[in-house]
């Protein structure tokens, strides 16, 4: 009975997703079909108290509150400012200037919450002023789109908020979980591009004119801001003075004021930006509806425990299955959007990962590090997209830009399963 | 008619942006409140407690209204992610059909929620159902922009499925603004 559930189940929830239903309601009419076909529930009521229950939610008000606060800084000048505050930072070392979309996309990215938003504002600077001096322009595309992906592991990250609701762990610890590893792929990425430039010294332009200590500060006063920003929201998380939505607040009111001092905020500006973080925050609120109803139910069909139970019954060991979960996230992603991902694997797959002994937090910092991967995925991932219809280069050249980026992340994921402390110890020192 | 629809459906995606425009009030105020209580507390010595009661709850509540408020303006707005590779590749015959298909599906399961929402809605009135917090809200008034929510939604696929079959293309891929 169970199995024949579980087939009928996926066999909807594909079809419906195929044919091009929204997956929000693809999710509850997977649900709606499960609870009526294969149990005694009470549907109707089911549905309408965990819909409730999971959109009236404090912790998930963080969400558009965040979403704003990304949405108000996209419409300011913040990103030009951040390519004039580290460029003089970075024009020593190997590699130079595409060390800027990397440490630029990483900031960006973190405070707006949005890889897309990001590789189409940054790219949107820094791809025409690398070009015009003579960088590798397949390499500041590849950099462009693997440090987009960045921001769903560096805080405030909208995905992690997401997860620590459906799973129930603090945001907080979560958002702290996420700093190396995010920290330790921007290493990696830099440390690629230096080592790249040096064994192709003839595709790197000749360093920048030397500039004054002096003036290196001068250019980096354009970074206070943003530095501010993060300082005040990042760093009252922490402290613990605040709550994640406490936090996202003074995140929309800092924005906001910034926003005013850089004159760009108008009426227009105003509106346009709540509008977009309305439609933005309804889509991923809706899913995590969607999701709590399906969650609920298959607790109903017993399908998820079922199949731990059959996991269990493999006998294989945790490395066998992060790798099997590793390639079946890839797949996925490369259909559905981070967040439907995330969303699915929680609704079924939670009582596997906790029957295997994996710890929470780590599994979220995993997962968005493999979702990050599936965005750049050859030659399906979105930001390749987002790329392709900035630069209206081919996706397959794009795709091999990218490439080694795609490799790297791969490369975080197993030192992430290898070393699971890069994730878990941040939060255990700071919390202690 | 078109006009009315898009009125109506904008109308709704406003007012969730006076929602989350809500949300964001009553938490600046309430860390603001928290600012003032600890400088309070460290000059004096005394806790002061200001405190904007239920403030979590109201969050969450306008949260819930924002969601389902906007609902129908996302989706005419293309906002509602949705699995486009298989549309992408059918010819625009079959593209038609799976776009009605998708239309019924979520006409049907918006009607669920709608008729299942009234009926949360009810029995919260019924039974007099209030929140826990400091102040007692009575239930059903957060609970009513879902029932409104989804109804609109349930308008908007209706339209769309009529778009469909009279002028053989969803109002979703035609509205612009």
């Amino acid at each position: 009975m169970i199995i024949t559930a579980a087939i009928v189940l996926t066999l909807l929830l594909f079809v419906l997703l195929a044919v091009g239903v929204w997956v929000p309601l693809a999710l509850i009419g997977t649900a709606t079909a499960g609870l009526l076909f294969f149990t005694d529930a009470p549907m109707g009521q089911v549905l309408a108290t965990s819909i409730w229950g999971a959109s009236a939610k404090w912790s998930l008000a963080a969400l558009p509150l965040f979403i704003w606060m990304g949405e108000i800084l996209l419409r300011s000048r913040i990103s030009s400012d951040l390519f004039t505050g580290i460029l003089p930072w970075v024009s020593r070392i190997p590699g130079r200037l595409i060390h800027i979309n990397i440490l630029g996309s990483g900031v960006f990215a973190a405070v707006s919450g949005s890889s897309a938003a990001t590789c189409a504002t940054i790219g949107k600077i820094s791809l025409p002023e690398l070009k015009a001096r003579g960088y590798s322009e397949s390499l500041a595309i590849g950099t462009l789109a693997a440090s987009g992906t960045l921001g769903l592991l560096l805080p405030p990250s909208v995905i992690l908020i997401v997860y620590g609701v459906a799973v129930e762990e603090s945001i907080t610890r979560l958002f702290i979980a996420g700093i190396l590893p995010g920290l330790m792929m921007i290493a990696i990425f830099m440390a690629y591009v230096a080592l790249w430039s040096l064994a192709n010294p003839k595709k790197t332009p000749p360093a920048e004119p030397k500039t004054s200590f002096k003036e290196k500060l001068s250019q980096t006063k354009y970074l206070i801001p943003v530095a501010f920003l993060m300082v005040a929201v990042i760093g009252s998380i922490y402290a613990g003075i605040a709550s994640p939505t406490d936090a996202a607040a003074v995140g929309v009111l800092f924005s906001l004021i910034l926003s005013w001092l850089y004159g760009s905020l108008n009426w227009r500006v105003f509106k346009e930006g709540i509008i977009s973080a309305t439609l933005t925050s309804c889509m991923i609120a809706f899913i995590l509806a969607g999701a709590a109803f399906l969650t609920t139910t298959m607790g109903f069909t017993g399908i998820p425990r079922a199949l731990a139970e059959w996991i269990g019954s493999l006998g294989l060991n945790v490395y066998m299955l992060l790798f099997a979960l590793t390639l079946f996230f890839m797949v996925l992603g490369c259909f559905l959007d981070g967040i439907s991902v995330v969303m699915l694997t929680t609704a079924v797959l939670l009582p596997i990962i906790e029957a295997a002994g994996i710890d929470l937090i780590w599994f979220g910092i995993y997962l968005v590090l493999v979702v990050e991967m599936s965005l750049i995925t050859p030659p399906v991932g979105f930001n390749l997209f987002v790329i392709q219809g900035m630069t209206g280069k081919n996706i397959f050249s794009i795709s091999a830009s990218a490439f080694p980026f795609f490799c790297l992340l791969m490369l975080g994921v197993v030192l992430l399963v290898l070393f699971p402390s890069i994730a878990t110890w941040l939060p255990i020192w700071m919390m202690s | 008619m078109r006009k009315i629809l898009d009125f109506i459906y904008r109308a709704s995606g406003y007012l969730a942006a006076v929602f989350l425009f809500l949300i964001f009030a009553v938490v600046i105020i309430q860390v603001a409140l928290n600012v003032i209580n600890s400088v309070y507390t460290s000059i004096s010595g005394h806790a002061l407690g200001l405190m904007l009661p239920s403030y979590s709850d109201f969050a969450g509540y306008f949260l819930g209204a924002a969601t389902f408020f906007a609902l129908a303006y996302a989706m005419q707005k293309n906002e509602l992610v949705r699995v486009s590779i298989v549309l992408n590749l059918a010819n625009p015959k079959a593209q038609r059909v799976m776009e009605a298909i998708c239309c019924i599906v979520g006409l049907a399961l918006s009607l669920l929620m709608t008729y299942y929402f009234s009926i949360l809605i009810m029995e919260s009135y019924l039974y007099n159902d209030q929140s826990y917090g400091m102040v007692q809200i009575p239930l059903w008034i957060p609970q009513l922009p879902f029932v409104i929510g989804s109804g609109v939604l349930c308008i908007a696929l209706i339209d769309n499925l009529y778009n469909l079959i009279v002028n053989r293309k969803a109002s979703y891929n035609q509205v612009q603004g």
